[in-house]
């Protein structure tokens, strides 16, 4: 792949303490760009990227022994391994934090200054723009390395939906989660020692990735670089100032093993980043035809690239987990499963030209089967349902539509009663009462002359319209509720 | 496999150690201390379980978004989960504790002479044992006791992860004590999530207890958001947790 040039940002970015003026410079540098050992007590992302993905260390409890070390070494290859993986896709970048838990170092301190809810940040996330948050505990026990690593995504102030029209229907659906811990592994003490042997030889720059005279690269202070290209496993780099330039090796692998197959969910990572770089390229909503003419190269390929490593983090989730017999059925996976299967459903939903196999209703039921107490699963699922048998005008008058119409009532009346105040699910729950009730009277109409005549079935879907109504009144800020 | 060990004597309710932690603001889990039963026995067994049981907690708030924070007791060393009397429980209770938890590890011979690896986690779900003072069941209180079936290190990984438990009883303590602030809509999903994963795989019979009393407690809830708000006495079905199985 043949990367684009940069302009090198006059100035060199160093660690806490700096001058901020660096840091603004180097935030607002075009994307692409990585930056490893920024201090958790001021988290930073690249402004200019669309999708950044932050890393913590991996942290062990205070009591439990592990190599010094390890856990930050391990995070400096997810990062690596991450950035390699993602610079494909455009405008991102990649941070690796540094420090102790007491020093800031926790996803919840991170993320909200990262957010502007709380101050602190270097650099914080612009509206709109997507950020994955990665993070894991450690432990061992004799040999072994048992690791279990935590990812959360979003963008910066935007409630994480999807609006699916269904004829001049619009029905709106999200995720169970959005963070979700993956399933524990072990790591054998060999790949301890590769861990280690890797992030001794990834501390190096080399000329090209053939030559065979590296120099160190800095390590006082952060480390912030473009990349300019990549080639197989190694990454053709430019430090911020510009003073360090060359090629270094972004995968932990060898010649027996690579990082990701040890962590599946290093695959998921790289498809949540393409996930919200999609929906940071789709249409704005309301502009019921805006999605079919978004450029087909762009979202549906997009959407092909997430599904892609979706299904290779599914095929591939169980491989050296804790238990990985059981882990196929275990309650403790359900989002970790779940969630990436909503995902690939809204993909199918936001990008129906991308023509992916198997359809969104599909794989919002796996999900569903896993998340069977999570109102938004069964909203999703309905949703999903509706757009693959109704993508069209409605028939006036069809009574098996208007039975659709009731049944998806129904669900989406069973998912109001396990979170009755969620505004997602009240949403389309007006929206498909509103519809049965049309389609019922339509298709009552149609056997007879003049207006129909109101039913038990049709006064019952009008009190309950009323109802929703009144509720939602109410949720909204000012409406008594 | 459950193991409700006989009252102690009358004088082991008064050697809980107070914790500190109870003071701090907020809902609350406990993590007493984890130990080597008899003061002896693998290290890396007591590691295991510690390390195993953080990442459990790290899941847990994660995945469910409850404001509970997670505090380590130390020094404080459960005989057994009946000395969580009602006086005790009540100041548990007012100081915003949801669970704790405990455990113990050891080596144990059976009568073969083979040797296995054992964990016992006892857990107290503190508003529902309050709640048990008065009406009795279930109590609340629990010793969730295994053996490794090998002696691999990825037995004993097996053996003490609280995966599924911790989750499921956090939920249901903090449901549970929802309904008693008469936070019914949050009460009512808290206590249908922790039904469903109460509910999954093979069920002990103390856990399909809990879950009983979950769905009675969800259906509770259901009623009396019915008797506040007429619109969703409209609108909710008259199922327990909705297609919770």
């Amino acid at each position: 792949m043949r990367g684009v040039g940069w302009r090198a940002i006059a100035g060199r970015a160093i660690g806490i303490g700096g001058v901020a003026a660096v840091w603004v410079g180097l935030a607002a540098a075009p994307a692409r760009a990585a930056v490893q050992n920024v201090p958790c007590a001021r988290p930073f992302v690249f402004t200019g990227a669309d999708v950044n993905v932050v890393v913590l260390p991996f942290s062990a409890p205070d009591e439990v022994r592990v190599p010094p070390g390890v856990g930050e070494q391990l995070a400096v290859l997810v990062q690596r391994e991450v950035m390699l993986a993602i610079v494909k896709y455009g405008r991102v970048g990649s941070v690796q934090l540094a420090g102790r838990p007491e020093q800031g170092c926790t996803p919840e301190a991170v993320l909200a200054k990262l957010v502007g809810e709380q101050p602190g940040a270097e650099a914080q996330l612009r509206p709109g723009a997507g950020l994955v948050l990665v993070w894991g505990r450690i432990y061992t026990a004799e040999e072994h390395l048992y690791l279990q690593t935590y990812v959360r995504f979003l963008r910066r102030g935007v409630e994480e939906t999807v609006t699916v029209p269904v004829g001049t229907v619009r029905l709106v659906a999200r995720p169970s989660a959005q963070a979700f811990a993956c399933v524990p592994r072990r790591i054998e003490i060999d790949d301890l020692r590769r861990i280690h042997d890797t992030a001794s030889r990834q501390a190096l720059v080399f000329d090209s990735p053939d030559s065979t005279s590296p120099r160190p690269l800095p390590t006082d202070g952060a480390f912030s670089y473009y990349v300019l290209e990549t080639r197989g496993d190694w990454m053709h780099i430019r430090e911020h100032s510009g003073t360090v330039e060359g090629w270094i090796r972004a995968t932990a692998s060898s010649d027996t093993w690579m990082l990701r197959d040890r962590m599946a969910e290093l695959w998921f990572v790289e498809g949540a980043v393409v996930y919200l770089l999609a929906r940071m390229r789709e249409a704005p909503p309301g502009v019921a035809q805006a999605r079919e003419l978004a450029p087909a190269s762009g979202m549906a390929a997009l959407a092909r690239a997430a599904d892609h490593t979706m299904e290779a983090y599914r095929s591939q989730w169980s491989r050296g987990a804790l238990d990985e017999a059981g882990a196929v059925s275990s309650p403790s996976a359900a989002l970790a499963l779940g969630v990436p299967m909503q995902l690939r459903a809204m993909l199918r939903l936001l990008a129906p030209s991308a023509e992916l196999p198997e359809a969104a209703h599909v794989w919002s039921g796996r999900a569903l089967e896993r998340l069977s107490w999570s109102a938004d699963a069964e909203s999703l699922h309905v949703v999903a349902t509706l757009a693959a048998t109704g993508t069209g005008p409605e028939p006036q008058g069809s009574p098996a539509l208007a039975a659709r119409w009731r049944d998806a009532q129904r669900s989406m009346r069973r998912a109001l009663s396990l979170e009755p105040t969620n505004p997602a699910v009240l949403q389309t729950l007006e929206a498909t009462t509103a519809a049965a009730l049309r389609a019922t009277r339509a298709a009552i109409q149609m056997k007879g002359t003049g207006p129909p005549p109101d039913t038990p079935a049709t006064r019952e879907l009008s009190r309950q319209l009323d109802a929703i109504r009144r509720l939602r009144a109410k949720a909204q800020p000012g409406g008594g509720g | 496999m459950f193991l409700l060990l006989a009252l102690p004597p009358p004088d082991a309710a008064a050697q809980l150690v107070r914790c500190s932690a109870v003071d701090e603001p907020g809902y609350k889990i406990l993590l007493d201390d984890i130990v080597v039963e008899g003061g002896t026995g693998t290290l890396p067994m007591l590691e295991t379980l510690k390390g195993r049981l953080a990442q459990n907690l790290e899941q847990l708030s994660v995945e469910t978004g409850l404001p509970i924070t997670v505090y380590r007791c130390r020094q404080r060393r459960p005989p057994d989960a009946s000395v969580f009397r009602r006086p005790q429980v009540e100041q548990l209770y007012a100081r915003q504790v949801v669970l704790e938890i405990w455990g113990t590890t050891g080596e144990v011979k059976d009568d073969t002479g083979d040797t296995y690896h054992e964990a016992q986690i006892g857990y107290v779900l503190i508003p529902v044992r309050l709640r048990s003072f008065t009406s009795g069941d279930p109590s609340g209180a629990l010793t969730v006791q295994r053996r490794a079936d090998a002696l691999t290190i990825d037995a004993l990984v097996r053996l003490v992860d609280q995966a599924n438990a911790v989750p499921a009883y956090a939920l249901l303590s903090a449901g549970t004590r929802l309904m008693r602030e008469s936070e019914f809509e949050a009460a009512r999903t808290h206590l249908c999530r922790a039904a469903s994963l109460l509910l999954q795989g093979t069920p002990s019979a103390g856990d399909k207890a809990l879950a009983a009393f979950a769905r009675e407690e969800a259906e509770q809830a259901l009623r009396q958001l019915k008797a506040a708000s007429p619109e969703l006495a409209t609108l909710l079905p008259s199922d327990a947790c909705g297609g919770v199985s």
